[in-house]
């Protein structure tokens, strides 16, 4: 699968594992329509409105995600403990102007640091490669819900530097899942893990 | 100078390291100081061996002095808050 | 019975108990080094935070103090090994004489013994001579020690001032970092969030994720919206609730491309059997 991204930036492959299903970015209609119909087929969807929904809102997305500096966005629908969960990984590339991946991690994570907005920003060590890692939450619905509870979605975000390019890779793992965040924080490291320099073009990979 | 708490946090370990080389560097001149150096054999190889234990007590002890020195210069630079967002785990 | 009252003098000067003080010292120096050395050389590794240009004063000064104590306890190591070969030398001779003097005890004043006494009193002589050799091979090992050491630690060196110094300027660098890239890493990683905010609707439609909204009211899921090609459907479809028609089964997670360790204790007794029928989370 593809990531829209600069010329100018080098090409990178994650691996992601086949419970993720890319949102179709394919810059050709047919070839985005044939992606989404296959993620309609893979979700086991029957109902005609349900897919017709799903169908538009893929669409919609995808054209969003043109205008954004997003290099790919998937989701996964799985059992975790007998229970549905989900999450959603989001990939970017970004200018770090520097090829010293210390600094670069050490300045992130201050910037981070000083965001209101993350908690629990810390510089961890991913193989042979320091990268940082932040938490942030977001309400996802102005009231509580019928259940008592507020709708949060809790995403753990992770800046890797790549390794002789004056870029890094930034990734969100987010999920409204809160009782299956331990899993997915483990799996956004082990992603993280997985980054490679790729030729020739930059790929979210299964 | 403006305080870097992460960084401090990330500063924080390398006091944390050199704490740790005066601790135990701190140790060993104290035993060596302890030791009965004037019947290990013949009084001239006593006299070699108080000497070169002299010597060894020396260095240990300026290598402990080098990294308390260094303990002070990163808690200076560490910050108070840099040890809070230090997550354990996979520290670098 | 004492060599020096029974043969006159002591061949064999040294006490064993000093001797494996001494050598427990040293071992213990030793140890103390590695110990030292140890969590320093950890951080300074290849791919650590301090492996950069802006790290690399800091890194430097970290394996300067690591040389310093690895060059030590080298030398230290040598000159334990010489301790230990001095004990053992010590050990074997002291036995030795121990018997002659036994003997030459037991011989007393006998005239007829005169001979064999001084035989032994000659063999003790000799011991003394082997003696004062290997002791003379420990004192050079301590020497050498001495020697060692005035290369290796210099007393004029001032780590702590370099490494101050080292602070300030990655400091400084951090900050220039900053102002020049932050702004821009904040704003792509806000929009990453955003992007994971608007991709969890798709769990929504498919009814597996009930957040008891409706997301069609979010910003960003209305420009998401106006950029579909159904517009009114979609919205139509957003203020649904799905969960009567979420997939009946759903896959076990498996996340399994390459899974840690840590992933997989986390993943751990998470396999229970098939789901009847499946529920938000």
């Amino acid at each position: 699968m593809l990531i829209e991204t600069t010329a100018a930036a080098p090409r990178i492959r994650v691996e992601v594992p086949p419970d993720f299903h890319q949102v179709p970015l394919e810059r050709e209609t047919e070839a985005r329509t044939a992606s989404q119909l296959q993620v309609l087929d893979e979700m086991g969807l029957s109902q005609a409105d349900q897919r017709e929904a799903l169908s538009l809102y893929l669409e919609g997305l995808a054209v969003r995600l043109t205008t954004a500096n997003v290099g790919g966005s998937a989701f996964c629908a799985v059992r975790l403990d007998g229970r549905p969960s989900t999450a959603t990984l989001t990939v970017g590339l970004q200018s770090i102007g520097t090829l010293d991946r210390g600094l670069a991690v050490l300045g992130a994570a201050e910037a981070l640091r000083r965001d209101p907005r993350y908690t629990n920003v810390a510089v961890v060590e991913l193989g042979n490669q320091a990268a940082v890692t932040a938490v942030a939450e977001r309400s996802l619905a102005s009231n509580e819900s019928t259940d008592g509870r507020r709708a949060v979605l809790r995403e753990m975000l992770a800046f890797v530097p790549v390794q002789g390019h004056p870029w890094a890779v930034l990734l969100t793992l987010a999920t409204p899942c809160l009782e299956d965040w331990d899993t997915y924080v483990a799996l956004l490291l082990d992603i993280c893990r997985s980054l490679q320099i790729e030729r020739p073009e930059p790929s979210l990979l299964r | 100078m403006q305080q870097l708490p992460l960084v401090g946090a990330e500063v924080q370990r390398i006091g944390s390291a050199f704490g740790t080389a005066s601790q135990e560097l701190s140790g060993a001149v104290n035993r060596l100081g302890d030791l009965p150096v004037d019947t290990v054999g013949t009084p001239s190889c006593d006299a070699a061996v108080s000497s070169g234990l002299r010597d060894l007590r020396t260095a240990l002890a300026r290598l402990q002095a080098t990294a308390e020195e260094c303990v002070a210069v990163l808690v200076r630079h560490g910050g108070p808050a840099g040890g809070e967002d230090l997550r354990q785990g996979e520290p670098t | 019975m004492r060599a020096d009252v029974i043969l006159g003098f002591d061949p064999t000067p040294a006490d064993t108990n000093a001797l494996v003080a001494v050598s427990d010292g040293l071992r213990g120096a030793v140890r103390a080094l590695i110990e030292a050395r140890s969590g320093l050389d950890r951080l300074g590794r290849t791919g650590s935070v301090w492996d950069g240009s802006a790290g690399a004063p800091l890194a430097a000064l970290l394996r300067r103090f690591s040389q310093q104590a690895s060059a030590l306890e080298e030398s230290l190591v040598d000159c334990l090994h010489a301790v230990d070969g001095w004990r053992a030398g010590v050990d074997a001779r002291q036995r030795q004489v121990a018997e002659i003097v036994a003997t030459v005890a037991e011989l007393g004043d006998d005239p007829a013994a005169t001979t064999r006494r001084t035989r032994l009193i000659a063999m003790a002589r000799e011991l003394g001579v082997d003696h004062e050799r290997a002791a003379a091979d420990l004192s050079a090992a301590f020497e050498e020690l001495s020697a060692s050491i005035q290369q290796i630690v210099d007393p004029h060196d001032d780590l702590a001032a370099e490494l101050d110094r080292a602070l300030l300027a990655l400091a400084a660098a951090v900050e220039e970092w900053m102002a020049d890239q932050a702004p821009e890493l904040l704003r792509t990683a806000l929009t990453l969030g955003e992007i994971a905010g608007l991709t969890t609707v798709i769990s929504e439609l498919i009814g597996i994720a009930a957040l008891g909204r409706n997301p069609g009211e979010d910003e960003g899921v209305a420009e998401v919206v106006a950029k579909s090609p159904g517009s009114h459907r979609l919205i139509k479809a957003l203020r649904q609730q799905w969960l009567d028609v979420a997939p009946v089964e759903l896959p076990a997670a498996t996340f399994a491309v390459r899974r840690s360790a840590g992933l997989a204790d986390a993943l751990a007794g998470r396999r229970g059997g098939d789901m009847e029928r499946t529920e938000p989370c």
